[in-house]
């Protein structure tokens, strides 16, 4: 049999349900994972006690024949940017060392209801605001395939520790690719839902209209299954849906569908080995009925523009909250006004990142810019939304690689931003567009490292988007890619 | 547009930041290099009455209900100073100020 940390989120629940094994036996067993892969700084918070007193919750349940949920067992990682109540919740940073939420956000109440358990807390970079999981407080978070390569971000450390058989789930926020970029460099799928498919409630903002929490997982039905799980209308995120999430597991054809492949996703500036695995995709599901159209979307050159100006002025905005005054750091030094106690507050507790997207995004919304900038960035957004729209006239999804290169190296783009920032020119039209958008394996580079293909559906394509993902991992062979194993 | 220490003095002062000198310099030499680049945007064509994208959906509203909401004392559970019904801040005023 194989190892329970091998196992898929969908046959762990079932076995549990089974009482073929106790939900207890399953946390232990990814507990003592964590431990043992503690040093690629998945985790930043992990509580053992708690989440073997929540397993024994599930297994009492299941001894009164209650029936706990489709998650009945399932250890779930969650980002550290998702608020737990009675947990910390750092955001990697300084600022919210101490924090511990008096509530819970909207998709950890969904993962109770489900009978999922909590394994702890994810690293990320500092308010998820960078793509490597370096800009952080605490530790970086390394990938398991490779320890001197990033795990990607900012949701590296829920990636990493998918990848790594530490969690069988986890759930990380996507407000530029920081989903889809960690699983295609950790070697997993992960899915950035449609805007408003699920609720932020209790996600620590960074930028609102782009921020969409959504799940990792070692195949494209775990996925589906943890989607399903978290999904739908919550009154408390005023932009939530109202749409009812169709079940996403059903079996289907790609007979006849059409896959657009958009010229500007395929250019230069890809590492050979990536076009060539999109390239070797594309042809395995033409040989299988899809129909590959050319495609364009010319405004695409603009979309790191553009981001990197809605952004960085939406998370100057949402982080002025940090005031020192009602949670979160305040300055031990003296102070003679509010004004300065807030000042040095906020000079001592956010890092290097996060100052540099307040300063930025404070300048893009400051008088006498505002048209140029962020006006003028929203503008060119809703021209963008229009061309994607007409295309998904032509065509039922797009497909593209998620990153032009395989995962870079710890350290080797911290001093450079604009160069981290042009790391996420594949990812970003999703986000700025309101489109769900999922990464999956397709092969690895001569160096082992994975390499990630990214589906693009219209808003609300989720149903298409997971019946052709499934179907091409199925055609392909194409499950999670795991790292090597280590002596125990 | 160029930004210098000066620039960014002006925007740290806006967004409540301090900034120490040297690290000053590094965002100066950081953010000139990416407004640089973000003002690329400035050579879209775009119609002169372009729309902007504010919202994905037509405005959401709901009735205004009161409903549960958080408990005072979780409210001030994370405070850095509080007593037992306020947050504490600085003094601000002066005794005897105006």
């Amino acid at each position: 049999m194989s190892h329970l940390w091998q196992m898929t989120a969908a046959a762990l629940a079932s076995a549990v349900r089974a009482r073929e094994v106790s939900a207890l036996e399953v946390a232990d067993a990814h507990l003592e994972r964590a431990l043992r892969w503690n040093d690629i700084g998945a985790f930043l918070h992990l509580e053992p006690e708690a989440t073997r007193r929540r397993a024994r919750e599930i297994d009492d349940q299941l001894d009164r024949r209650e029936d706990p949920g489709p998650l009945a067992g399932v250890p779930v990682a969650l980002k550290d940017n998702l608020c737990t109540r009675d947990m910390p919740t750092t955001c990697g940073s300084r600022m919210l060392e101490t924090f511990v939420p008096p509530y819970d956000a909207h998709v950890v109440e969904r993962l109770r209801q489900a009978g999922a358990v909590v394994l702890g807390k994810t690293n990320l970079d500092e308010f998820a605001m960078g793509s490597s999981t370096e800009n952080t407080a605490f530790r970086p978070a390394r990938n398991p395939h490779r320890p001197e390569c990033t795990p990607g971000g900012s949701s590296g450390g829920s990636a990493a520790a998918v990848a790594a058989g530490l969690a069988p789930l986890a759930l990380g926020s996507d407000t530029g690719g920081s989903l889809r970029q960690p699983a295609a460099f950790c070697g997993v799928v992960g899915l950035k839902p449609t805007y408003g498919l699920v609720s932020r409630y209790g996600l620590v903002a960074f930028a609102s209209s782009l921020d969409q929490i959504g799940p990792l997982a070692r195949s494209v039905d775990d996925a589906a299954l943890l989607l399903e799980a978290v999904a739908g209308h919550d009154p408390r995120d005023a932009t939530s849906s109202r749409w009812a999430v169709p079940s996403l597991r059903a079996a289907g054809s790609i007979e006849g569908l059409r896959v657009g492949l958009p010229r500007e996703f395929l250019g230069d500036g890809l590492a050979p080995e990536v076009a060539a695995a999109v390239e070797r995709a594309k042809s395995l599901l033409v040989e299988h009925g899809a129909r590959a159209v050319d495609v364009s979307l010319p405004l695409t050159r603009h979309a790191i523009a553009v981001y990197y100006i809605v952004a960085p002025s939406e998370a100057s905005s949402n982080l002025a909250r940090y005031d020192g005054v009602r949670y979160g750091l305040r300055t031990e030094d003296e102070t003679s006004s509010v004004d300065d106690m807030l000042a040095a507050t906020r000079g001592e507790g956010f890092g290097r990142e996060v100052k540099r997207r307040i300063l930025l995004g404070t300048f893009a919304l400051s008088s006498g810019y505002y048209d140029a900038y962020y006006g003028r960035a929203q503008r060119v957004r809703a021209a963008m939304r229009r061309e994607m729209n007409e295309v998904f006239e032509h065509v039922d999804l797009l497909l593209t690689p998620t990153t032009p290169t395989a995962a870079f190296r710890l350290g080797e783009k911290l001093e450079d931003p604009l160069a981290m920032y042009l790391s996420d020119v594949l990812t970003v039209s999703a986000n700025l567009c309101g489109v769900p958008a999922l990464s999956m394996p397709c092969g690895r580079t001569a160096d082992g490292l994975p390499i990630g293909l990214q589906w693009m559906a219209p808003r609300f394509g989720e149903e298409t988007l997971f019946r052709a993902a499934r179907a091409y991992e199925s055609l392909a062979q194409a499950g999670s890619l795991w790292p090597p194993e280590r002596a125990a | 547009m160029p930004i210098d220490l000066e620039e960014v003095r002006r925007i740290a002062r806006l967004a409540r930041l301090r900034i120490e000198t040297d690290e000053a310099e590094a965002l100066a030499r950081d953010l000139e290099r990416i407004v640089a680049y973000i003002d690329s945007l400035a050579d879209v064509a775009l119609p002169e009455d372009a729309e902007a994208l504010t919202y994905f959906d037509s405005d959401v509203t709901r009735d205004d209900h009161a409903g549960p909401c958080l408990d005072h004392d979780e409210a001030l559970q994370n405070a850095p100073d509080h007593d037992d019904t306020f947050f504490l801040v600085p003094k601000i005023v002066e005794k005897g100020g105006a």
